[in-house]
């Protein structure tokens, strides 16, 4: 059990780091709901970040920490289902952008992020999943407000799909579950830390917000939650248990409620605005928290994992 | 980076649960009853910690020139857990390993190490903890416990409240003013056999036992068993709080209790619902979300990293699901809560203490936004 980061794992953060003050953040004065950045997202697949999980000396706990970097930036880039479903479900990177549908209800027909740039679907279909290569024409994008790229499949008969088998379908949600809870802890310490940048310097009734203890002690709470949020999933990610996964992405997306409203309260009316970033990650959260049923459900698969009967 | 224990880790768990479970009587339910303060449990401790501590049990987290077998903060970690959901059969002695012993390690004079730190390694000496006073609580600085100095030493007037333990034990680690300025506080290992102290009982909802008030009226005692030089009181006591605050792993007896509970609902057939696993769930997920914030701090202590506010947020991660996981047995198992003498009524008495003992969980919240977010000061 060691929870400090080794050297390589330093230098892996480090470089990430160096990426991200590249090409973390949106040019100026733009103002939509999100901003796919191609140029973080084409040094990742070119320097090798997304298939770390399959790379000699390095795994998932490796690509865990590439989509937590990732996700605190503004920018929004697909990293976890290429860094880290993709690779842990098939043992071999897919060509990427990777979209995740949750076929799960048998309905295709449905919005599903970054489906519009992806080149790969791959599909939870219940019983089976599938893996299917998108081509021009396969897709119609929708313009959300929500902040992420988001279309729906035009063509839904899957003829041309390639079938893993039903004993792939609990890898597939056990590892997408570790990637929304990595995703969720990026996008809190974002919304976080902007937030406490703001409180510091934002004044009223004479003073900084930041130095009302109403303010610090919710601030201090979402802290907590986004750290929990944020080892559970690393935990997740490291151990490949099916109990962790289930853990890690409830507490993510039930404590990603409170960190939206209180991070939104504490930025007020600025942070409802699309020129003040705070969206970008707050409403990236609002869309994860709810994927593949939402807290409740995952309580749910967390306690049958926890508790197997007898 | 990595979440998983070592074969050496994983053999000593396995040692300590099998050393606990062989050495608990049948009746340990019955005397674990009241609680870790409770007279009960801390009498049976005086047996146990010497039992396990001539198994190298007891302080194997200590350095090995003081008694231990230099097992560091992991080894500390996974006594107290497998203590913690055993009911902690060491009682209060846990104070004794966790932290009274360490500090005395850090600030004691060499007879004050070779008295205690060779009682405490034998498992039969009882310590409380004299800080609390009716006006001083989470606000320590305005305690007014009086030690005097004269030609002999010092004389102790004053009165500690809420003292956990204070009935059975041999010593307490006192707080007391050594003059009128807010520094002027220093530390006393002072014997509680000394004349003039009074232990009065308190009744409360925490469980047998648990309260005491502590009466000192003209309490002599040496200089020597001032702990430190005088005045140096806050810095002993923020060492000694560094380990406290994190000291006792909650999580792991609440997890081993809602687990013990869902064994029952599972064979009374009412996990089949969906509500009650959810509920079940969330409350072992807030056990998880503590443990992974406290691994946090020792790992950082075991890399010899100095103290963080790290240990703040683990600590508001405690609280937290304490409370979660009382709420939860307390909704699902209310007949077994009305019952008495269960592990839940047990677990559900102490857990309204929890967000109060070793600094409200306000002053948590300060720290961490004052230290952790570096957040201005507030008004």
């Amino acid at each position: 059990m060691d929870f400090e980061l080794n050297d390589d794992d330093k230098l892996l953060i480090e470089a990430l780091e160096g990426l991200t003050r590249r090409h973390g953040q949106p040019p100026l004065h733009h103002h939509e709901s999100w901003f796919y950045g191609e140029q973080m997202a084409s040094e990742l697949r070119d320097n090798g970040y997304l298939d770390i999980a399959l790379q000699e000396g390095y795994g998932a706990l490796h690509a865990a920490l590439v989509i937590d970097q990732i996700a605190q930036q503004q920018s929004v880039v697909e990293v976890a289902a290429s860094a880290l479903v993709a690779p842990m479900l098939l043992g071999e990177a897919l060509a990427g952008p990777v979209a995740l549908i949750d076929a799960r209800d048998g309905k295709l027909d449905k919005p599903v992020r970054f489906l519009p740039i992806a080149k790969t679907a791959i599909v939870d279909l219940g019983n089976d999943v599938a893996v299917i290569e998108l081509r021009d024409g396969d897709v119609i994008a929708i313009d959300s407000f929500l902040a992420f790229p988001f279309g729906k499949l035009r063509n839904t008969d899957l003829a041309n799909a390639k079938y893993l088998g039903a004993d792939r379908v609990a890898a597939l949600r056990q590892w997408w579950q570790v990637a929304l809870a990595l995703e969720i802890a990026g996008c809190m310490h974002g919304a976080i830390d902007k937030t406490v940048g703001y409180v510091k310097e934002r004044r009223a009734f004479g003073r900084e917000i930041g130095a009302f203890q109403a303010v610090q002690h919710r601030l201090a709470y979402c802290s907590q939650m986004a750290h929990s949020t944020r080892w559970l999933a690393l935990r997740a990610a490291d151990t490949g248990s099916a109990a962790d996964a289930a853990v890690a992405v409830t507490y993510a997306q039930e404590m990603a409620e409170i960190v939206y409203y209180d991070t939104h309260q504490f930025t007020g009316a600025i942070g409802l605005t699309f020129e003040y970033p705070l969206h970008y990650w707050t409403l990236r959260m609002k869309v994860l928290q709810a994927e593949l049923g939402g807290g409740i459900v995952h309580a749910d698969q967390a306690a049958l994992a926890l508790w197997p009967a007898a | 980076m990595n979440f998983t224990w070592s074969e050496e880790q994983i053999s000593f768990r396995a040692k300590l649960r099998e050393t606990i479970h062989s050495l608990l009587p049948d009746n340990w339910d019955v005397i674990s009853q009241g609680g870790p303060g409770a007279t009960e449990q801390l009498e049976f401790s005086r047996d146990f910690c010497s039992t396990i501590s001539e198994r190298g049990l007891l302080i194997p987290h200590w350095p090995k020139e003081f008694g231990g077998d230099d097992m560091g903060p992991w080894g500390q970690f996974i006594l107290g857990e497998e203590m913690s959901a055993a009911g902690e059969p060491r009682a209060l002695q846990y104070m004794n390993v966790n932290y009274i012993g360490p500090t005395i390690m850090a600030f004691g004079s060499p007879e004050q190490k070779a008295l205690h730190l060779g009682l405490i390694g034998k498992g039969r000496t009882l310590w409380c903890q004299g800080f609390s006073e009716p006006d001083a609580g989470s606000d320590l600085a305005a305690l007014r416990t009086r030690a005097q100095r004269t030609d002999k030493g010092y004389v102790i007037n004053g009165n500690k409240v809420w003292t956990s333990g204070a009935q059975c034990a041999d010593y307490c680690m006192l707080l007391a003013r050594t003059g009128d300025g807010k520094n002027n506080i220093s530390v006393f290992l002072v014997p509680m056999n000394s004349p003039g102290i009074e232990v009065r009982d308190i009744h409360a909802m925490v469980g047998g036992g648990g309260f005491h008030e502590v009466f000192f009226t003209d309490v002599e005692v040496s200089a020597e068993v001032r702990l430190g030089v005088e005045n140096q009181g806050w810095e002993i006591v923020r060492y000694a709080l560094q380990n406290e605050r994190i000291g006792v792993p909650h999580y792991a007896k609440s997890g081993e209790v809602i687990d013990k509970l869902v064994r029952l609902l599972q064979e009374r057939g009412e996990f089949n619902n969906p509500l009650v696993r959810v509920r079940a769930a969330r409350a072992k997920i807030a056990c998880e979300a503590a443990r992974m914030l406290v691994y946090r701090v020792i790992s950082q202590r075991a890399q010899g990293l100095p103290p963080t506010s790290d240990t703040n947020l683990a600590r508001l991660a405690t609280i937290k699901a304490q409370r979660v996981a009382s709420d939860f047995l307390a909704e699902v198992a209310p007949s077994i809560l009305a019952a008495g003498g269960s592990e839940v009524e047990a677990l559900y008495r102490y857990a309204i203490a929890i967000p109060m003992a070793s600094g409200a969980t306000e002053i948590q919240l300060d720290l961490v936004a004052r230290n952790f977010l570096n957040l201005p000061k507030a008004h």
